[in-house]
């Protein structure tokens, strides 16, 4: 993961004008919620582990959870189920997020945004690109970033087996909360 | 650009779905693995495109059939175009394929490798432009793209679609609005953005609307419209969180707009209402695309299925038994049933029911120009009704009606008819108000005589004319205050075939005519004169009813089935394929809406009829899909080979309102007498005879072949080698040919043959001449003489000799061939008279072991003698000749000894007498050696079995 980031890290780098000194937000705390809401059982698990970068001048970001950080399923063998039999974490351990920021708003003035995060939402390997409407709360230096949004599983060939259809949903909703940090490119 | 600025909410969102469209499930036997279809188009030719992630198929109601890509590889369609009769192909890595009739070429540029295409634009001044996403907007010229530069490049990279306006500006919609590039003038490029009054910047859609409107499909705030004459944005539908994303735009019947999102179904009708479609739980993935064909059928594209519903009937259910009345008043539908009176709101309310403490059956409702309602019962006399107060008031036969069950009601101006069992009554209530004035009340059987009895219908047309139809006693018009029967039909008639006497339904036909439901099933269109114009039958003892809706069509109801009679394109069913299964509607229980539309009641539901609009066709479109041997487009005439004498046409006629239920004629002119039904589409010859064919196709869904373009295909069958002019020619100058040869061969050898006859004749006169020349017989005789005196017996010997000799020439003269012992017994008489003579100076040697065979008679003794009178035979100088025979070769040799001077004078016969001789007898020459030494001349001895 922390070469994903090094990897858009660079990207940002290269995009962004490198003569004049530049600031990014990183996120210091990121919180990722999923919940499966099936006829049969519903299934919440979250991370802690999603870091992600804003860059405010060019509009564009990049983030990841690592699916293996995902805990508080229901049991121990349905958090197996999820880590290796349907999101592959051997295969595609990390879900990433990036693309930029469709409104063009200025991310250092204090305020309420509702920005579309356009971009390339990857969950096991699989590519979508997606729109998600997110609130950005800036104070200047600090944005507190909330986000809901579904995954189909379908889009993602997320494959279910047919005997657990009643106990996992067909589309599966995200919440994201994420505060991230003004801090000086280095 | 001055830009008005508007943004008007006028949405209708209706919290619950109540109209329901039969949706039927197209097959999915594609061929290929499709998971997810993403395109659905029509092109000109009736045809359905469909663009999947595996390529590009068309379809025609029944099979599928694949268009691959020329460079083979598959990838997902990502848009679809049609100009001039090509079909352009935009894919997702960037590649646009052209289809046309007869070829299929890819386009491929480094401009837009790996760029999906969103649309392919055909500008009016000749110019196609591609708007990618990922890599904005170009312009194809002679296969190579230039980048439209617009002013803010890295914004419009991704654009989600685009299209040209009426004055040929390009609306580019993008994650920042809509851009408008004027292509062809000088004007700077617009942009429209959320300042402007759009609600949302990003924009998906973009639809050219039918009112000079532009329709955009917004990411988050549903769906507006761009009126293009005020340049007003109006907010149309807001969608919500469920719905998804928009999935496309669609425009449909009668003004109607289809929008889709990727959960739900939306309807606009022309007057900006919008209603939420129900759809079938079997639509559970995400809605792709939608399309509204030319015949008025509604395609949905979700995930890898495909879903068409007749957008021209919706059902409603009420959840009311009995309906047998209706009649629609301040956008409500009224429904009067067994149990009383409902109004029913044409949204997802329940039905009210009116009139709550009135217990009435209901037979007809009519409302009039004053918004008060009309009721009819069965018994129970006559209800007018104001919804407005709720107030009533009930006219019965004691009021001085004609009978308390009334079966109809129509009205004009201030007048209102009733059609009861007991006759007609006129009700005038132009003196105001009925609750407060009660209005007057005429009985026609009092004021015009009219005769007693049930009275199915009255029905008032356009040019205010009142017709009755009655139970028996024929049909009724009202003209002038002048009640008249239409008589001439049953007088026209008056066998079983028709029988108007019983009249059970009235409406409109076009051009001042009228439709009439009599007995038996017949339908029929009258004149005012009551001239017959059409005639439709149905089934035996059928009762139909009729209504005709805004554009004149006329709506055929009768129990188990519902038909619309187009005025243009003739009756077609609204069946099964619609949703109807079962219809059991009561006698005229319909009514016609204000916006032309038919409200039907069909016991416990109501149908709802929308007219065909005008740019609907109603025709099957013919398409041939394959023609073995030979190929679809090209050759015509398709050329056939005698000897691979065998067609086979498959075709498919489109109508996907019911694809199933199309029937084609055809016909193979030349060959065929009549034409041949079929519901198989395909056609197969073989042996035909020579000559030239031209093979006919229509279809019909309803029997009508009229309106069908015909596929017309010319066929040639060349004529066998041995019967083209060419051979025949070939055959006639050979035989001739041959002839001459023949003919000139035996000529030439019957001259020879006269010739060598003519010759022989001479040489065998001139053969007795040489024998009896007079030295032969002079010299033989002074020999005779010497020997006479000397040895009698030799005289003897020699004289038997010589008449031997004599006798041989005679015996052999005409016979063409002798043997060869013959010919050396003759010989040898000859060379026995001359040795007398010679004595040692001739010597003969024969050499003959072979007597075999056969020669000319008289042979040796000419070459003998030929050979004693050219050379020297002295007792110095004696001659020697050789005769034998050398295989097939007779022999005669001589040493030339010649004389200065031959004593003997020569008759010119000889050898060149011999020679003709022979080649006449034989192909073997005679040889003449001349070694300088020895003269040998070599006669070819004749075998007639080995003689060729």
């Amino acid at each position: 993961m922390k070469g994903f980031l090094c990897f858009y890290f660079f990207m940002l780098c290269t995009l962004c004008n490198m003569a004049a000194q530049k600031n990014v937000f990183r996120t210091s705390e990121g919180q990722i919620t999923f919940r499966s809401d099936a006829p049969l059982e519903i299934i919440t698990a979250s991370s802690s582990a999603l870091e992600g970068i804003i860059d405010p001048e060019a509009h564009i970001f990049a983030f990841a959870v690592p699916i293996t950080s995902f805990k508080g399923f229901n049991n121990g063998l349905q958090q197996q189920h999820f880590y290796e039999n349907y999101l592959e974490s051997s295969k595609y351990p990390d879900a990433t997020f990036s693309g930029k920021i469709i409104e063009h708003v200025d991310l250092t003035q204090p305020g309420t945004h509702i920005i579309r995060a356009k971009g390339q939402l990857k969950i096991h390997g699989r590519i979508q690109e997606r729109i998600i409407k997110t609130e950005l709360v800036s104070d200047g230096t600090r944005i507190t970033a909330k986000a809901q949004f579904i995954v189909p599983l379908v889009d993602h060939q997320i494959e279910v087996p047919k005997i657990v259809n009643q106990k996992i949903a067909q589309e599966i909703k995200v919440n994201v909360t994420a505060t991230l940090l003004l801090a000086g490119k280095s | 650009m001055k830009w008005i600025l508007a943004f008007v909410l006028s949405w209708h969102l209706i919290p619950c779905a109540t109209q329901e469209y039969h949706f039927r499930q197209m097959p999915m036997d594609y061929g290929k693995d499709i998971q997810l279809i993403k395109n659905i188009f029509q092109s000109a030719d009736q045809m359905i495109w469909l663009g999947t992630d595996k390529g590009l198929f068309s379809f025609d109601g029944k099979s599928y059939q694949h268009f691959p890509r020329t460079d083979e590889k598959i990838n997902a369609v990502s848009t679809i175009a049609e100009h001039t009769g090509e079909i352009w192909i935009g894919y997702d890595d960037g590649h646009i394929q052209i289809i046309s009739n007869d070829s299929s070429k890819t386009i491929r540029t480094d401009s837009t490798q790996d760029i999906p295409i969103s649309k392919i634009l055909f500008h009016e001044n000749g110019s196609v432009y591609i708007a990618t996403y990922g890599a904005g907007l170009w312009k194809l010229e002679k296969n190579s793209f230039t980048k439209i530069r617009l002013k803010e490049p890295a914004t419009i990279n991704d654009i989600y679609d685009a299209l040209i306006d009426a004055s040929g500006k390009i609306w580019i919609a993008t994650d920042h609005g809509i851009w408008i590039y004027p292509a062809q003038s000088a004007e700077p490029v617009t942009h429209l953005t959320h300042a402007d009054g759009l609600p949302d910047n990003i924009v998906t859609e973009l639809t050219e609307g039918q009112n000079r409107n532009i329709w955009i499909g917004l990411y988050d705030h549903g769906f507006a419209s761009y009126d293009l004459k005020t340049n007003v944005i109006q907010s149309e539908i807001l969608t919500n969180e469920q719905d998804g994303n928009i999935a496309g735009l669609a425009g449909g019947n009668n003004h109607w707009i289809w929008a889709a999102t990727e959960k739900s179904i939306y309807r606009i009708s022309p007057g900006g209402i919008s209603r939420k479609i129900k759809l079938p739980v079997q639509i559970n993935d995400r809605i792709e695309a939608i399309l509204f064909d030319r015949t008025g059928n509604l395609w949905i594209a979700s995930g890898n299925k495909i879903h068409v519903a007749n957008s021209q009937l919706e059902f409603f259910n009420p959840g009311i038994k009995g309906i047998q009345a209706l009649t629609t008043l301040n956008n409500q539908v009224w429904l009067g049933s067994e149990t009383g009176l409902y109004s029913m709101q044409s949204d997802s309310s329940p039905p009210r029911k009116m009139l709550d403490n009135l217990d009435l059956n209901i037979l007809s409702l009519f409302h009039d120009d004053r918004g008060l309602l009309w009721i009819g019962t069965f018994g129970q006399g006559l209800i007018i009704y104001n919804p407005e107060n709720n107030r009533h008031l009930q006219l019965k036969e004691e009021d001085g009606i004609s009978n308390n069950s009334i079966l109809n009601i129509d009205g004009y101006k201030n007048k209102i008819w009733l059609a009861t069992l007991g006759g007609i009554t006129e009700i005038d209530h132009s003196a105001g108000d009925p609750f407060s004035k009660r209005p007057t009340i005429l009985l026609y059987s009092e004021k015009h005589n009219f005769p007693a009895g049930y009275v199915y219908d009255v029905y008032i047309d356009k040019t205010g004319i009142t017709w009755f139809g009655t139970d028996g006693k024929g049909l009724y018009y009202m003209d002038d205050l002048q009640l008249k029967l239409l008589t001439k039909p049953i007088q026209l008639f008056q066998g079983d075939s028709f029988d108007l006497r019983t009249i059970y339904s009235i409406s409109e036909g076009d051009s001042n005519t009228i439709w009439v439901s009599a007995q038996k099933g017949n339908i029929l269109q009258l004149d005012k004169d009551g001239n017959i114009l059409s005639h439709i039958s149905s089934p035996f003892g059928s009762l139909n009813s009729l209504a005709t809706a805004g554009n004149g069509e006329v709506v055929i109801m009768r129990e188990g089935s519902l038909q619309v009679k187009n005025p243009v394109s003739g009756i077609f069913a609204l069946g099964s394929s619609t949703g109807l299964t079962t219809f059991a509607p009561n006698i005229n229980a319909s009514a016609v809406d204000s916006d032309g539309s038919v409200w039907i009641a069909d016991t416990d539901k109501v149908l709802h009829y929308h007219q065909t609009s005008s740019d609907t066709s109603h025709y099957v479109h013919m398409h041939m899909v394959d023609v073995t041997p030979g190929s679809l487009q090209l050759s015509d005439p398709i050329v056939l080979r005698p000897d691979s004498n065998f067609i086979d046409f498959r075709f498919t006629g489109l109508w996907y309102a019911d694809p199933q239920g199309v029937r084609y004629k055809y016909k193979l002119e030349g060959h065929d007498q009549d034409w041949i039904y079929t519901q198989e589409g395909r056609a197969v010859y073989s042996k035909l005879a020579p000559g030239t064919y031209t093979f006919i196709v229509s279809g019909s869904h309803n029997d009508d072949f009229t309106h069908s373009i015909p596929i017309r295909r010319k066929i040639t069958v060349l004529p066998p080698f041995y019967m083209t002019w060419w051979f025949v020619l070939g055959v006639i100058f050979l035989i001739g040919l041959l002839t001459y040869i023949f003919t000139r061969g035996r000529i030439r050898r019957v001259k020879r043959f006269h010739q060598l006859e003519k010759e022989k004749t001479t040489y065998q006169l001139n053969a007795i001449q040489a024998q009896v020349n007079p030295h032969f017989l002079f010299n033989s005789f002074n020999t005779l003489s010497g020997i006479i005196e000397e040895d009698q017996e030799a005289a003897v010997d020699y004289v038997d000799q010589l008449s031997s000799f004599f006798r041989g020439v005679l015996q052999h003269r005409n016979a063409e061939l002798i043997t060869v012992a013959e010919e050396i017994e003759i010989m040898r008489n000859y060379t026995y008279i001359l040795k007398k003579r010679y004595g040692s100076n001739i010597k003969v040697v024969e050499e003959i072991i072979d007597r075999d065979g056969y020669v000319a008679p008289l042979t040796l003794q000419l070459l003998v003698e030929n050979a004693i009178k050219h050379n020297i035979a002295s007792g110095d100088r004696p001659l020697t000749i050789h005769i034998r025979i050398n295989g097939k070769w007779l022999e005669v040799s001589n040493p030339i000894q010649p004389k200065i001077q031959s004593i003997t004078e020569s008759t010119g016969f000889g050898l060149s007498s011999l020679l003709t001789r022979y080649q006449y007898l034989t192909r073997t020459n005679i040889e003449i050696i001349n070694d300088g030494n020895i003269f040998t001349v070599r006669i070819p001895v004749i075998h007639p079995n080995s003689q060729a």
